[in-house]
C-alpha cells in the first residue's frame, strides 16, 4: 500500500475513500434490514421471532455505530484536507511573493 | 403469517401424552377415537418455512460478505500515517480510531456467519421434522383404517389377539413418535433462540451510541476486551445507557471530564464499568482518580484478576475458595470481581492505595469469603456449604448488575425439564451476567464422599462456555452442548450432574 503523506490531495483521497466506506455500510445495512424484516413466517415460533428481533435490533444499532464512526472519520479527514489546502495555498503564496 | 407460541407446542405434547396414557386401557372404540384425535393434533404442518429460513440465512451471509471489505479497507488505512482529525471524549488518534473501527467491523462476519449457520441448521432440522410429521400422520391414518377387526357382538374383543397386540404396539410407537417429534421441535427452537442470543451478545456498540456517548467512547467500549471477552457485556451496557440517560447535565459534564482525564481507552472503560456496576458518580470519580495513568497490565491484573489467561488470579495467586465449604461464597466473590472493578480493586489494594502482595491478597479473599458465607448462611448450617437460595441472595447483594437472581432446579434425567433452565442460564451469560451452577456427584461419587460443588459460568462464545472453578481458580472451556445435556463430562469438576442454576429472572 502506498504511503500517503500529509498533502491536501492525499488527505482528500483518504476522506473520499472513507466516505465511500460509510456509504457502502449504509447500503449493506439497508439491504440486510430489508431482507430480514419479516421473520415471523420463516421462523414460525413466536419465541424465536422475539429472539431474532432482539438480535436484529442490536446489530442494526451496531451498523449505526460503524456508519457514524466512519462518517465522522471521513468528515474529519475532509476538514483536515481543507485546512492543509489553505496552508499549502498560503505557503505557495508566500513562496511566490518572496521573489517579487 | 402469525407465529406460533411455544405454549401451543407444549399443549400438543400434553394432549398427545394424555392420549398415549389411554392406549393400554381404552376399549377399541375409544382407541379409534383417540387415534383420530392424534391425527387431528398433528395434521397441521409444523410452524416455520424452510425456503424462507434459507433466504433469511442468505441475507446474513450476504451482509457478512459485503461488510468485510470495509473492515479490510479500514485495516489497511490504520497502518498508514493519518493526520490527527479525531476529537472527542476519548481523544483517540485517527490511526487508533481507524484500527478500532476496523476491529469492530471485523466482528460482523463471524457473528453473521454464525447466525446464517444456525438458521440453515434449523431449516434442515425443520425439513426433517416436517417429513417425520407427514410420515407419522400417514401411518396413523393407515393404522386407523387397517386395524384388526372387532367382534360385532359387542364384546369389543379382537378377532386375532396376536394381530391386535401387534397393531396396538404399532399405534403406541406412532403416538410416542409424535410426542418425540414435538419435543425435538422445541429443542431445535430453544437451540436456535440461544444461538440468536449469542450473536446478539456480540453487538455491544449500539447501546453506547443510544446513551449519547461520542463515537470514540462507543468504540473504546466495544473494543475493550480482556482475554478476548468484552469488558462490558450487553447487560452492563444497557444499564450504563439507562444511568447515563438519567444523569443531570451537570453530572454528565463531570463524567465527561473524568473520561477526558483518563490516560487510556482501557482506563476509561473501567471507569464506565464501575458506573455500570451501580456505584455513585462520586465513588466512580474517586476510583477514576486512583487508577489514573496505570498501565494496561496493571489495570487487568488489579481490576479483573486477569493477568494470566485461563486463571482468575492476582500477581500469580489464584482466586480460590478458602475452605472446603466455601465454593458457593467463592463463586459469588468471583462474580463480583467480574462485574465490579471497584470491588476487585478492594481485594487487590490496601487502604493506603498500595497494591497488595499475593499472600495479602489471599488473606483478604479469605476474609471476604468468610463474610460472604456468614451473610448468605444465616439459617443454613455453614458446615453444609451454601444453599442455592443463599447463593442467589449473595449474587443479588453485589454481583447482580441490576438483575434479580433466583434458583432454577434442574432434573438432568429429564431433558424436557432441564433444557429450558440450562438454555436460560446460557442466555443470561450472553447478556453479561455470570451464572453460578450447582453440580451434584454421581451415586458412586457420593458413596466415596464427593459432595456438591459450585462453579461459575463466566462467558459464552462460539459454542464454548467459560467455567470458573473456585477450587483451583481456573477458567476452562467446555462445549455448551455438554452443559445443555445436563452433564459436565468434558471437564472433571468431581460432580458431573447439573443440579441447579442461579440465574437472573426472565
Amino acid at each position: 500500500m502506498a504511503h500517503i503523506g500529509f498533502s491536501a490531495a492525499g488527505i482528500q483521497e483518504q476522506s473520499s475513500r472513507v466516505t465511500g466506506m460509510a456509504d457502502d455500510l449504509r447500503s449493506v445495512k439497508q439491504a440486510w434490514l430489508a431482507a430480514t424484516d419479516d421473520p415471523a413466517s420463516a421462523l414460525g415460533l413466536g419465541e424465536l421471532v422475539t429472539a431474532f428481533d432482539a438480535m436484529r435490533a442490536a446489530w442494526s444499532e451496531q451498523y449505526d455505530v460503524y456508519i457514524d464512526v466512519v462518517s465522522q472519520l471521513g468528515q474529519g479527514l475532509a476538514a483536515t484536507a481543507a485546512t492543509y489546502h489553505r496552508a499549502e495555498t498560503t505557503n505557495a503564496d508566500r513562496a511566490l511573493s518572496i521573489g517579487r | 403469517m402469525a407465529s406460533t407460541a411455544y405454549d401451543q407446542i407444549s399443549t400438543i405434547i400434553n394432549r398427545l401424552e394424555q392420549l398415549a396414557s389411554l392406549i393400554d386401557f381404552a376399549d377399541p372404540v375409544a382407541l379409534a377415537e383417540a387415534i383420530e384425535q392424534v391425527i387431528a393434533e398433528i395434521a397441521d404442518p409444523l410452524p416455520g418455512n424452510v425456503g424462507q429460513l434459507m433466504a433469511l440465512a442468505s441475507a446474513f451471509s450476504r451482509a457478512a460478505r459485503d461488510t468485510s471489505p470495509v473492515g479490510t479497507g479500514l485495516q489497511a488505512m490504520s497502518g498508514q500515517k493519518l493526520p490527527g482529525v479525531w476529537q472527542g471524549d476519548a481523544e483517540l488518534t485517527a490511526s487508533a480510531a481507524v484500527s478500532d473501527t476496523s476491529d469492530l467491523v471485523g466482528q460482523t462476519a463471524p457473528a453473521f456467519g454464525a447466525a446464517a449457520s444456525a438458521i440453515d441448521a434449523y431449516a434442515d432440522t425443520l425439513s426433517n421434522l416436517e417429513n417425520r410429521r407427514r410420515d407419522l400422520s400417514q401411518q396413523l391414518y393407515s393404522a386407523s383404517h387397517d386395524g384388526p377387526d372387532i367382534d360385532i357382538f359387542g364384546f369389543n374383543m379382537p378377532l386375532d389377539p396376536m394381530a391386535w397386540s401387534g397393531w396396538l404396539s404399532s399405534v403406541r410407537n406412532l403416538i410416542f413418535g409424535s410426542i418425540d417429534l414435538y419435543h425435538d421441535l422445541q429443542y431445535a427452537g430453544d437451540t436456535l433462540a440461544g444461538q440468536f442470543a449469542d450473536v446478539r451478545s456480540k453487538a455491544v456498540a449500539g447501546a453506547g451510541l443510544k446513551a449519547g456517548m461520542t463515537a470514540d467512547t462507543v468504540l473504546l467500549l466495544a473494543t475493550a476486551t480482556i482475554n478476548g471477552t468484552s469488558l462490558l457485556g450487553p447487560g452492563q451496557l444497557a444499564r450504563l445507557e439507562k444511568l447515563m440517560a438519567a444523569m443531570s447535565p451537570a453530572d454528565q459534564a463531570r463524567l465527561a471530564a473524568v473520561l477526558r482525564a483518563a490516560k487510556s481507552p482501557l482506563e476509561q472503560a473501567y471507569v464506565l464499568k464501575a458506573l455500570a456496576a451501580g456505584h455513585s458518580l462520586s465513588q466512580v470519580i474517586t476510583f477514576a482518580g486512583e487508577i489514573r495513568g496505570q498501565s494496561s497490565s496493571w489495570l487487568t491484573n488489579q481490576l479483573s484478576l486477569a493477568g494470566t489467561a485461563g486463571v482468575l488470579s492476582y500477581n500469580g495467586t489464584p482466586l480460590v475458595q478458602s475452605t472446603q465449604t466455601e465454593c458457593g461464597s467463592a463463586s459469588i466473590v468471583a462474580a463480583r470481581v467480574l462485574t465490579d472493578p471497584i470491588f476487585a480493586y478492594s481485594l487487590t489494594t490496601g487502604p493506603d492505595g498500595q497494591s497488595l502482595t499475593g499472600s495479602q491478597f489471599a488473606a483478604r479473599v479469605a476474609e471476604v469469603d468468610a463474610q460472604t458465607h456468614d451473610a448468605t448462611n444465616k439459617i443454613w448450617p455453614q458446615s453444609l456449604g451454601t444453599s442455592p437460595f443463599g447463593v442467589a441472595s449473595g449474587m443479588n447483594s453485589g454481583a447482580a448488575d441490576g438483575a434479580k437472581y433466583g434458583v432454577q432446579w434442574v432434573d438432568d434425567t429429564d431433558s424436557a425439564n432441564a433444557y429450558p433452565a440450562l438454555q436460560h442460564a446460557i442466555s443470561s451469560v450472553d447478556a453479561g451476567h455470570p451464572v453460578p451452577v450447582l453440580l451434584a456427584p454421581t451415586l458412586d461419587g457420593m458413596a466415596h464422599g464427593t459432595s456438591l460443588h459450585y462453579v461459575l459460568i463466566t462467558g459464552h462464545s462460539s459454542g464454548q462456555l467459560s467455567i470458573y472453578d473456585p477450587e483451583g481458580g481456573t477458567i476452562s472451556q467446555i462445549p455448551d452442548s455438554d452443559f445443555l445435556n445436563g452433564t459436565m463430562q468434558a471437564i472433571d469438576f468431581g460432580a458431573p450432574h447439573v443440579n441447579a442454576v442461579i440465574v437472573p429472572g426472565r
